[in-house]
């Protein structure tokens, strides 16, 4: 793969950040949740995990703006050990939480196994775009 | 490779006692046999068994590598097991292997293996995360990638490494 410098960022760019933190955290935890909901017999895909996928955005672009200030403070090696664990548990251990207490089912037609296929299936869908995207923008600046 | 030499294994002796199970039910019932031809019949023909088990299971251990990692279902198996195993039955006759039913404990293993491996990425996140040295330069690769197909001059050899092997996407790099 070609390496380049980094560009400057502006608004937009940060925005884009946060969403693909959001996505990443939401897909950390929703194959997991369907799993879980598939083992306590729910029928449907649980729509707790994907409200809260929204409700974290606004805390990723938090996260996008203020990390790098609290990665050169001071206390930074005190909290360095617990920040990545910390945050993931934020971003992907609540909407599993979630999916335990609060599940707010939908698509319950859907057969058993259904869920986790779906969840799966986004998943995979997802990745796979973004690499054909990225191999597409390879092969057309680099002919 | 333990694992599925261990499925294999567990597999195929399912399909031994499946067969000798089978030569159990098969009894002759065609007269009435005396207390004394029960006991000699039984004991011969548990002993003959016992005797058929123990060839079959040696020659199981002959399995070659390559198909000690395949499914027992696998159609290279079967036939390897019926070239090769004798039949509890006929041990003359190699063959007539009875296909290997739904097996609880093997399916569970299966998706629990499946789960760990495919259901919590949120560890992987962690290492990535840590490994980019924080959220945003990850989500800076992936953004950078996206958009140009190129990574930025900061991400180490190391991170691509470990994004290639964590994400499984390391196998379609051929593609670019």
């Amino acid at each position: 793969m070609d390496v380049e410098p980094a560009p400057k960022e502006g608004l937009g760019t940060k925005m884009a950040l946060a969403l693909i933190l959001s996505v990443c955290f939401f897909f950390g935890s929703y194959v997991a949740s369907t799993i879980i909901s598939e083992i306590m017999s729910r029928r449907g895909l649980p729509g707790s995990p994907l409200i809260f996928a929204l409700a974290l955005f606004p805390f990723t672009v938090l996260l996008v703006l203020f990390e790098q200030r609290v990665q050169d403070s001071d206390y930074w090696p005190k909290i360095e050990r617990y920040w990545y664990p910390g945050i993931v548990a934020v971003g992907s251990g609540i909407p599993i939480v979630l999916t335990i207490v609060a599940p707010l089912l939908f698509w319950t037609s859907l057969p058993r196994g259904g869920p986790i296929g779906v969840a799966i299936t986004a998943m995979i869908a997802v990745a796979l775009a973004v690499f054909l995207r990225g191999a597409y923008a390879n092969r057309k600046n680099n002919p | 490779m333990k694992l599925s030499r261990t499925v294999t294994s567990f597999a195929a002796a399912v399909i031994i006692s499946g067969l000798s199970a089978q030569v159990a039910s098969a009894a002759p019932n065609t007269a009435p046999p005396t207390s004394s031809t029960i006991s000699t019949t039984s004991t011969a023909s548990e002993d003959a068994q016992v005797a058929n088990l123990a060839a079959a299971f040696s020659a199981l251990q002959n399995l070659p590598e390559n198909l000690q990692q395949r499914a027992p279902s696998d159609p290279d198996v079967q036939a390897w097991i019926k070239a090769n195993v004798p039949n509890p039955a006929n041990p003359a006759n190699p063959g007539t292997v009875a296909t290997p039913r739904f097996n609880f404990f093997t399916c569970g293993v299966a998706i629990a293996e499946f789960a760990v491996s495919v259901g919590l990425p949120a560890s992987k996140l962690i290492t990535i995360a840590r490994e980019a040295g924080g959220f945003t330069k990850f989500a800076r690769y992936v953004f950078d990638f996206v958009r140009k197909g190129s990574l930025p001059a900061d991400a180490s050899d190391e991170l691509i490494d470990l994004l290639l092997k964590v994400s499984g996407v390391g196998s379609l790099s051929a593609c670019l």
